[in-house]
């Protein structure tokens, strides 16, 4: 929920460059490209404006009860009521909602919606689960209403509007009073407490962000609830006003600090969660450990001859991709090996590695889902032969999940969410590429698995009474008839089902008994009255995942454990079967009918029109600096936007007068607009500028410049990781230089079109991985005194080896070029780029520069410890790095250089401290200077 | 404060030092000026306390009627708590939640004068002659006497933080505070006489419901769900009675019953005497408002947005109106209409006779606390800071 800056900035920094040459500093970064044209509508209900795309309206009408539903709940939960309509904004699926222009950044995998607390705007996806859609409007409403408490208690008591409760405590009670406590929350905090990995209020921050601490919030909401009453929840948000510290409102509340708090809350998590060793196992104590480091998920195992291989999602690096290990290795170091690499192109730009199952089939082909582009894709590749077969990308299916193959090896079968945002079954023919819709209704099908026996699908779905709660059974559609019939029935939640090789028997994950299991199912077998049995085959603490079987009866499998997901096997889990004694039986004779979510279409108080534009002001900024070469200025600044995100205008107004009678002529005005709700952006704008100047590119002049003109820019993105760009500007500029006997005066036309590419991973102080590229041409040309004409080059690139998984090569290449009358100079030196010299101390015309950086971890926790308090510091890296570049304008001098070493250190992920030291090379490279340089700065590394 | 020299050679010295340690003091005792030119008179149909009398009937025989029209609004800068303003004599004294006391002219709705104590003023304050005692939360002293005509502190004690609203009885105040502690304490010099703790309250249970009293006993809700209720002269138990969940509402007696309800939206009859349940009834949301009694009738509001009316004698259903939103405060019953106000920002009045709603007026801001009928006029408090006078048809 951060406002995000740097963007209206942009534009104007744009306008003042008349020249490309700072274009040098900022031009990579990926791209939101916005490859749907959404026809928004708004549906008007008594509390809420919802925003919506037609395709979507039955969607939008179950959102909108739900909405409805949880204001009447959390109103008496909160004791509170907003004074004002709350925009909802919806999308049908995660990929429609990366597309979001409410927020500047990209949007995760994880995140399932957001709160943005400037226009007090909601965005929420759907994922086709109604259950979770009614669960994430719910979690945000908290937020809302949560936002509307505390300003509200602050404005009450007079108190500054600059604080909000932390993390642990807006997260865990927008779970809290949004949810139940599920196997998810069980799984993390069984996890966190026998894996010690748990931390008290206390220690908090060091699980900043995370997922746990998400849970442990919610579970000391819960604790505090059942301890010291339901009231003090309400009572922590109305004391608020009391202290300053959150920590000393708790102790006026409760009446315990943290400290004391924590002491009996995990006491009382251990007594709660230390029993369960005495019947369950951690998964790594009792399963044969196959892929253990970085992240794992949906297993599939495909044997050849003899070998036998584990394929599945993994990410180790930061990039998400497939791999495979061979499960019959005996050496437990044994290293995976990559067979796809994802999240680096255009063709698999992002896996879902939470949602979307791989298969392999029987002849070697695997099939995978990535996004690609505006919709998800569906690959195959041949793991025999190491190819890309094909890729299917369907029109009217946005997001693919789960995929299994038919025994034939032909058919696919799969699940798809729509422009509609329904989560369907589809069977796709690889050969006649004929598609057919198995499932067709508002129900959350999942986890599609084709039976060896090639007459049934099982698949998991919410299509059961107990789907309201957000559960899921299996079922069994018969591929000839047609037909859905329940495999499983109950209050609790089956999915992954998996075939054995003889099709007899299905193992399946069920949270039954309270934790997510493996449970087995004997297909061939009902007892009287169509009963069926499950059976459990593991007795985990935590959680197993996406079970698949060997032709040999070894299961293999993914689990949770100190919060990683590891990949895991059992070997002969058909002897466990046969021995278990934990026997579920399933009733599947008295079934009732399966749930409807209601909507609230149809009733007179609702409204939906079109939506075209709700603006209202972002930022409105007033500022007065001052400068002792250059003197006192003052003045505003405004943002507007629309509810979307997708206009902006801005507009800037200030005034550089040192004395009364420069006042007219010293105005600044700037007024801009961008556009972002199609694939091609654009902006335009006017401007009109004047003050005193000192341009350090252009011949150390000081100069008092009027210039007014126009812009307009265009970008288009070619994907998420490439786009061209190009602009145009008119400027008519008048220069008053010191000492000079005449103005300069100059029409100045510029013209430019650049192509960018970056698909870098960031670590803690800068990219590690992949590479960016920015090619730029440009012209500028004085139209009417023909005072300036130059044309320019700009070339950077940079690409970053992976070397370890927190340790890369850098290397950077720069070539700078402008050539002709009056063409600008480049600058150079500095911590950011030529080290060793003084910052932009370097300038020419042309310019060269190659980097090469060794990037590593250096201190991993730095920490000092005083009676009254500590400090922290975390993750400081160091460099080794070579420099060497040079700057001209007609004639080459000299080529200069630096050699050195470096620590960066990044403080809350704003700001990079540097501090570099090192020797500068000099006379063309022949000696090294006499002594050392030492340069303190801050700055990301490039 | 700031550290200032003192010039031992020079009288002119001392003077300085004094003269500003003076000017501090007086206004850390309290900013702004509010004076009288005479002495309160207390008059049969004011409202000194807290849902008008010691019992919290919350009702008057002074009629209001619809429609009716805006007469002024005062805004006193600072958000409203629980307690409601008073009426006493031509004055609306009102405190916020800035800790600053207003006095307003009920008739004309101008200010008479402010005096700021620091903290917040969540309760209501009492008027005893012209004197008013003001509770305070969060601030250097937490109970406070001032004199309106003599426009000074009488007195100032530190009793924790008190959210209620005061009970003055028989020369003596009481309450009870955040901490779970209630206190009889002396009008005349704010000394305690005596004090009663909750028992063993190791989850911090306060007392945020305030006290009423009838014949001796003072009786008060509290967040451990007990209902208590206290010799009024010793402090003694004379019993407690265990709900199930936490009260903050504050409870209404008469005829030997009191009535109060929880945050379980259950609400009860209690024998006076013995403590003992005559009936309950489950209203199912919560309940923060204090009830009124009129009529045979027990009216409360919940957060469910219901108004019930119950039969006192039995707990059975005589009404029940849904007014869209929380209640959150009391319905002030004024002749046979009881105006209650909800967060939704709506002034209701209802029919205390079959539930009928008879108006529904939209107001600025979410209606938090009780209203007070006097003066030919239904006083309101929002959280946009608004005081504000209604006049009905009646004149």
């Amino acid at each position: 929920m951060k406002r995000q800056f740097s963007c209206y900035l942009l534009p104007l920094i744009f306008v003042l460059s008349a020249s490309t040459a700072s274009a040098q500093f900022f031009y990579f970064g990926r791209n939101k490209v916005q490859y749907t044209d959404f026809e928004w509508h708004v549906l008007r209900t008594e509390h809420f404006d919802i925003y919506y795309y037609p395709e979507m309206k039955e969607l939008a009408e179950r959102g909108a009860f739900f909405a409805e539903e949880s204001y009447k709940l959390l109103e008496v939960k909160f004791n509170h009521t907003l004074n004002k309509r709350v925009p909802l904004i919806f999308y049908s699926s995660h990929l429609h909602f990366q597309q979001t222009n409410t927020t500047r950044g990209f949007i995760p995998e994880g995140v399932g919606g957001f709160f943005e607390f400037l226009k007090g705007r909601v965005v929420i996806p759907s994922d086709g689960s109604t259950a979770q859609f009614r669960h994430v409007i719910r979690h945000e409403l908290v937020h809302v209403f949560m936002h509307s408490k505390i300003s509200r208690v602050l404005i009450d008591h007079r108190k500054p509007r600059d604080r909000f409760p932390p993390l642990w405590f807006t997260e865990g009670l927008a779970e809290y009073w949004s949810t139940e406590w599920d196997t998810q929350a069980e799984m993390v905090m069984r996890d966190g407490v026998l894996s010690d990995i748990v931390v008290g209020l206390d220690d908090i921050n060091k699980i900043y962000g995370s997922f746990l601490m998400y849970k442990e919030g919610q579970n000391a909401l819960q604790y505090i609830a059942r301890t010291y009453g339901q009231e003090k929840i309400l009572f922590l948000m109305e004391n608020f006003w009391k202290e300053t510290s959150f920590s000393d409102i708790f102790k006026i509340t409760i009446g315990k600090n943290y400290k004391e708090f924590d002491e009996e809350w995990l006491y009382a998590l251990k007594k709660q969660y230390y029993p369960l060793l005495a019947e369950n196992d951690a998964p790594s104590s009792v399963t044969h450990n196959l892929v253990k480091d970085g992240f794992n998920s949906k297993p599939v195992v495909f044997e050849i001859d003899s070998t036998r291989e584990v394929f599945f999602i993994g990410n180790r690096t930061g990039y998400t991709g497939i791999y495979k290990k061979n499960l019959d290795d005996s050496d437990p170091k044994a290293s995976e090996i990559q067979v796809i690499e994802g999240e680096q192109s255009d063709e698999f730009e992002a896996f879902h590695p939470f949602r979307s199952r791989i298969d392999v089939s029987n002849y070697g082909v695997l099939a995978f889902v990535t996004k690609s582009g505006e919709n998800d894709a569906l690959h195959l590749y041949d793991v025999v032969t190491n190819e890309l077969v094909q890729t299917f990308r369907f029109s009217s299916l946005v997001s693919i999940g789960s995929t299994s193959w038919a025994p034939d090896g032909k058919r696919l079968a799969f699940t798809s969410i729509d422009m509609a945002g329904n989560n369907d079954l589809y069977i796709l023919n690889t050969e006649t590429r004929e598609l057919r819709k198995l499932t067709n209704d508002y129900y959350d099908d999942r986890d599609p698995a084709w039976s060896p026996r090639g007459d049934k699908i099982a698949f998991s779905s919410d299509r059961t009474p107990f789907g309201k709660q957000g559960k899921y059974n299996l079922f069994l559609y018969d591929v000839e008839v047609g037909t859905i019939d329940y495999l499983t029935y109950g209050n609790e939640n089956a999915n992954s089902p998996s075939w054995s090789k003889d099709g007899s028997k299905i193992a399946f994950t069920c949270d039954v008994d309270g934790a997510q299991n493996i449970w087995i199912i004997d297909v061939d077998k009902r007892f009287r009255g169509g009963m069926r049995s499950m059976t459990k085959v593991t007795n985990f603490t935590t959680a197993a995942f996406d079970p698949t079987w060997t032709s040999s009866g070894d299961l293999v499998f993914a689990t949770f454990e100190k919060f990683s997901f590891q990949i895991k096997m059992l070997k002969d889990i058909t002897s466990v079967y046969d021995t278990s004694t934990s026997v579920n039986l399933i009733d599947l004779y008295n079934k009732e009918k399966p749930w409807e979510p209601k909507s609230i279409a149809g009733k007179s108080e609702i409204k939906s029109f079109k939506y075209d534009g709700d603006y209202s002001l972002d930022i409105a900024q007033s500022a007065i600096s001052t400068d002792p070469v250059f003197g006192t200025s003052g003045g505003a600044f405004l943002a507007l936007s629309d509810l979307l995100g997708n206009e902006q205008y801005y507009f800037l107004l200030y005034n550089t007068a040192q004395s009364q009678d420069e006042l007219l002529s010293s105005f600044n005005l700037a007024i801009s607009r961008i556009s972002l709700s199609q694939r091609t952006s654009y902006a335009y704008g006017i401007y009109r500028f004047a003050g005193r100047r000192y341009d350090l590119t252009d011949k150390d002049e000081f100069f008092f410049e009027r210039a007014y003109g126009g812009y307009f820019a265009l970008g288009y993105p070619l994907s998420k990781f490439k786009r061209i760009e190009t602009s145009v500007s008119l400027t008519n500029s008048t220069k008053e230089v010191t000492g000079a006997i005449e103005d300069r005066k100059a029409l100045l036309i510029s013209n430019a079109v650049s192509f960018t590419h970056d698909n870098s991973l960031w670590g803690p102080s800068g990219p590690m991985d992949g590479s960016r590229f920015n090619l730029t041409l440009a012209f500028t040309s004085d139209i009417q005194y023909s005072n300036v004409n130059y044309y320019t080059v700009i070339a950077d690139y940079r690409h970053y080896l992976r070397l370890s998984q927190r340790s890369a090569f850098a290397s950077r290449f720069w070539i700078f070029y402008n050539h002709g009358k009056e063409s600008r100079r480049f600058v150079m030196g500095g911590s950011w780029d030529l080290r060793g010299f003084k910052r932009w101390s370097i300038r020419g015309e042309k310019l060269w520069l190659v980097s090469n950086e060794l990037r590593f971890p250096f201190i991993d926790q730095f920490a000092v410890r005083f009676p009254f308090g500590g400090v922290s510091l975390w993750s400081i890296r160091g460099a080794l790095f070579i420099d060497v570049g040079s700057a001209w304008d007609t004639k080459y001098v000299e080529t200069l250089g630096s050699i050195g070493g470096g620590v960066r250190m990044n403080l809350g992920g704003v700001l990079v401290l540097r501090y570099d030291i090192g020797k500068r090379i000099e006379e063309n490279f022949r000696r090294f200077q006499n002594g050392i340089f030492q340069q303190f700065f801050f700055g990301w590394d490039f | 404060m700031g550290l200032l020299i003192i010039k031992r050679k020079s009288g002119l010295g001392i003077t300085s030092f004094v003269a500003a340690w003076t000017t501090l003091a007086t206004l850390n005792a309290g900013c702004g000026s509010l004076k009288l030119d005479r002495p309160l008179r207390v008059g049969k149909t004011d409202w000194p306390t807290f849902a008008r009398v010691g019992s919290r009937i919350n009702a008057t025989t002074e009629r209001i009627t619809p429609p009716l029209s805006l007469d002024w609004k005062y805004d006193i800068t600072g958000g409203i708590g629980n307690g409601s303003p008073l009426i006493v004599d031509s004055l609306l004294i009102v405190g916020n939640l800035r800790g600053e006391l207003y006095a307003i002219n009920a008739y004309t709705g101008k200010r008479r004068g402010w005096v700021s104590f620091g903290g917040a003023i969540q309760g209501s304050p009492v008027v005893d002659r012209s004197t008013v005692i003001v509770p305070c939360s969060n601030s250097r002293k937490s109970l406070i006497a001032y004199n309106l005509f003599e426009g000074k502190l009488t007195w100032e004690r530190e009793y924790g933080d008190i959210e209620v609203s005061l009970l003055l009885l028989d020369q003596k105040i009481y309450f009870g505070n955040t901490q779970g502690v209630f206190y009889c304490v002396d009008k005349a010099n704010g000394e305690m006489v005596w004090k009663y703790e909750i028992q063993e309250n190791t989850k911090l249970k306060g007392i945020r419901s305030s006290p009423a009293c009838e014949g001796k006993t003072v009786i008060f809700g509290a967040e451990d769900g007990n209902v208590y209720a206290l010799d009024a002269l010793t402090g003694k138990q004379r019993w407690r009675f265990q709900t199930s969940a936490s009260i903050v509402a504050s409870p209404a007696v008469m005829d030997g019953s009191v009535y109060i309800g929880n945050l379980e939206g259950v609400f009860y009859s209690l024998d006076l005497i013995t403590g003992q349940p005559k009936w309950k009834f489950s209203a199912g949301t919560s309940i923060y408002a204090n009830p009124s009694l009129a009529n045979g009738l027990v009216i409360f509001g919940t957060t469910g947005g219901t108004m019930f009316a119950l039969n006192n004698d039995d707990g059975s259903i005589a009404w029940e109106t849904n007014v869209g939103s929380v209640v959150n405060s009391g319905a002030v019953v004024s002749g046979d209409l009881a105006y209650v106000g909800t967060l939704k920002q709506h002034l209701y009045a209802i029919r205390i006779t079959d539930g009928t709603t008879v108006m529904k007026l939209e107001v600025p801001g979410r209606i938090k606390t009780s209203g007070v009928v006097a003066k030919g006029r239904l006083f309101v408090a929002t959280d946009e800071n608004l005081v504000l006078a209604y006049q009905g048809s009646d004149l």
